[in-house]
């Protein structure tokens, strides 16, 4: 359903998630849903094309919105190019994300003469900040932009591998906290950049926080405060993801480090997640982008329905995709179901049938 | 030989976890009618298998399980040295990952399979369906374990899958990687014939399809 076949809403989407970031309830719960690819598919363009095109980027994400009709538009490209900076690259695929290539620090001499790299030096990352600036200019203040980042504490997995950063957290300790400091101050300089170019929200990815990936303690002494350092020159709202993984046990951590936003896994208890967080954090989740693939709209709907039940009341809550991606085989009506079933179940208060 | 008490297997375990290579040696030393065979058997597989239980369980991380990986790696290769699937020869198992350049899935599986002894190839990583598919039966692979991170890679098992069987080889196909924990009817619908949720799932999967039996 189009935007001019929809009844007019109360508020604006920037009113709304202004209100629910405030932790009160706006006229009805906000839905996110991270569409990195789904506008390539509307405007009949290869994503390999789509994704080298921030004018492109910037039509698609309003014409999926005006399609679903969403609460943000979505500036973040993929994960893939915030290691060009460091000598990486991106490969680009017509059916999925980009995959980064080959780990562009070969072992600790890379590491020793690393110096923090300009995220201005990434041609992806400077399509970024275009596709910001216009989606920006073209919300005029009526929707918010939001994108993303990859946390100082895991983007060694694509700077030297899974296995070579944790051979260096164990092997020299030294380096890699060389390492996250580089990190750290490359992030704070991406997030700060994104903020100028009109980004409301940067979601800062940091999957190696959840104890599914390292011991807790382990991403405490040595993640959480590269972490912080990234967040400490943000001039707009920063949000922690742990990208699908488990993460209540990260949670107080997350919190204590000042996010607007904290993303749930679906494979913890949503309602338990919004509890730890009521009135300090904005809860976003936690639906799952891989099983949408084959939602019914009776899964839709029921989906929609437990979630809203659990996250919604009181607001400080906002409907998303748990990974922070939404998979490219997922269906155009399953998302645009998931608009309508929100648009008909979240009005407040909660329990009214809309 | 008698199985080893539920003492010895605990505190294998434990220096597994502690990173206590020498300490976990020393516990394999406690066993001095065993064979190198048996103590990969009796000692060393099952301990990788309970990890993985417990990681899968949600009680340990995943860099846990691969430092217990490597360990057992390297008293696998001092238990049983010789060449396991290094040379270019026919092997029994292949371990690769497809699309991905993420190796620790992969990392893991090949060390779970050495230190039970099996014979398995390293095929490499960041390969499409059609080079897997060739570098695999060139090498006569019997089992195929794929390990995947991303969604789109997972769905790409289809496309190898088809490919093995266009040129009717019988090769097992085992999958493993975050979509297949995800989504547990995943490797069904890309046309696996198994899936694997940690790493040393992987023994038990070689022996049910190769008809053999290794530790």
């Amino acid at each position: 359903m189009t935007a001019a076949a929809r009844p007019q809403e109360a508020m604006t989407a920037a009113a709304r998630l202004g209100t629910c970031l405030s932790h009160r309830e706006a006229d009805r719960v906000p839905f996110i849903l991270p569409a990195t690819m789904h506008p390539a598919r509307l405007l009949g363009l290869p994503l390999s094309e789509y994704l080298v095109r921030p004018e492109a980027v910037v039509e698609g994400q309003l014409l999926f919105r005006e399609r679903t009709g969403h609460d943000a538009l979505v500036a973040f490209l993929h994960a893939a190019g915030e290691v060009e900076p460091f000598g990486g690259q991106v490969v680009l695929h017509d059916d999925g994300p980009p995959n980064a290539g080959p780990a562009p620090l070969r072992g600790p001499a890379d590491v020793e003469r690393l110096a923090v790299p300009d995220p201005l030096s990434s041609p992806s990352l400077c399509r970024t900040l275009d596709v910001a600036r216009g989606l920006a200019a073209a919300a005029k203040g009526e929707v918010l932009v939001v994108s993303g980042a990859v946390a100082p504490f895991s983007l060694p997995v694509a700077q030297l591998g899974f296995a070579g950063w944790l051979d260096l957290l164990r092997t020299a300790p030294a380096l890699a906290r060389h390492l996250l400091e580089v990190n750290a101050a490359f992030v704070s300089r991406w997030i700060r950049l994104q903020h100028e170019a009109g980004v409301a929200l940067v979601v800062l990815f940091d999957p190696l926080a959840s104890p599914q990936m390292v011991p807790l303690e382990t991403w405490m002494d040595v993640g959480l405060p590269a972490l912080r350092a990234a967040m400490a020159g943000a001039v707009g709202a920063v949000g922690l993801s742990t990208a699908s993984a488990p993460c209540l046990r990260t949670l107080p951590a997350f919190l204590g480090a000042g996010a607007a936003v904290v993303a749930a896994s679906g494979a913890e208890s949503l309602a338990v997640h919004k509890a730890m967080c009521r009135g300090r954090a904005t809860v976003v989740g936690n639906l799952d982008g891989i099983a949408m693939r084959r939602w019914t709209p009776a899964d839709v709907e029921r989906e929609v329905r437990l979630a809203l039940a659990a996250g919604g009341p009181g607001g400080g809550f906002v409907l998303f995709e748990h990974h922070g991606e939404i998979p490219y085989p997922v269906p155009m009506e399953v998302l645009e179901g998931i608009g309508e079933a929100v648009r008909r179940l979240g009005r407040y208060p909660l329990g009214g049938g809309g | 030989m008698d199985r080893p008490d539920a003492g010895l297997a605990e505190r294998f375990e434990a220096a597994l976890l502690d990173a206590d290579r020498s300490g976990a040696a020393a516990l394999l030393g406690e066993l001095p009618d065993a064979s190198p065979a048996e103590a990969l058997e009796l000692v060393v597989v099952p301990a990788l298998q309970r990890l993985g239980e417990r990681w899968e369980a949600g009680d340990l991380a995943l860099s846990q399980i691969y430092l217990a990986g490597l360990i057992c790696e390297e008293l696998s290769d001092r238990l049983l040295p010789g060449p396991g699937g290094g040379d270019d020869g026919p092997v029994l198992a292949g371990v690769a990952a497809l699309e991905d350049q993420h190796v620790l899935g992969k990392r893991l599986v090949l060390g779970a399979l050495r230190s039970s002894g099996v014979e398995v190839a390293d095929l490499g990583q960041g390969l499409g369906p059609e080079a897997l598919a060739d570098r695999a039966m060139d090498r006569g692979v019997r089992v195929l374990l794929v390990s995947v991170l991303m969604l789109r890679s997972a769905l790409r098992v289809k496309e190898l899958v088809a490919r093995l069987r266009a040129r009717g080889s019988p090769m097992a196909v085992v999958v493993g990687g975050a979509p297949f924990r995800l989504d547990r009817e995943l490797w069904r619908e890309v046309g696996a014939d198994a899936m694997g949720l940690h790493a040393a799932e992987a023994v038990r999967l070689v022996n049910a399809f190769s008809g053999e039996v290794h530790p």
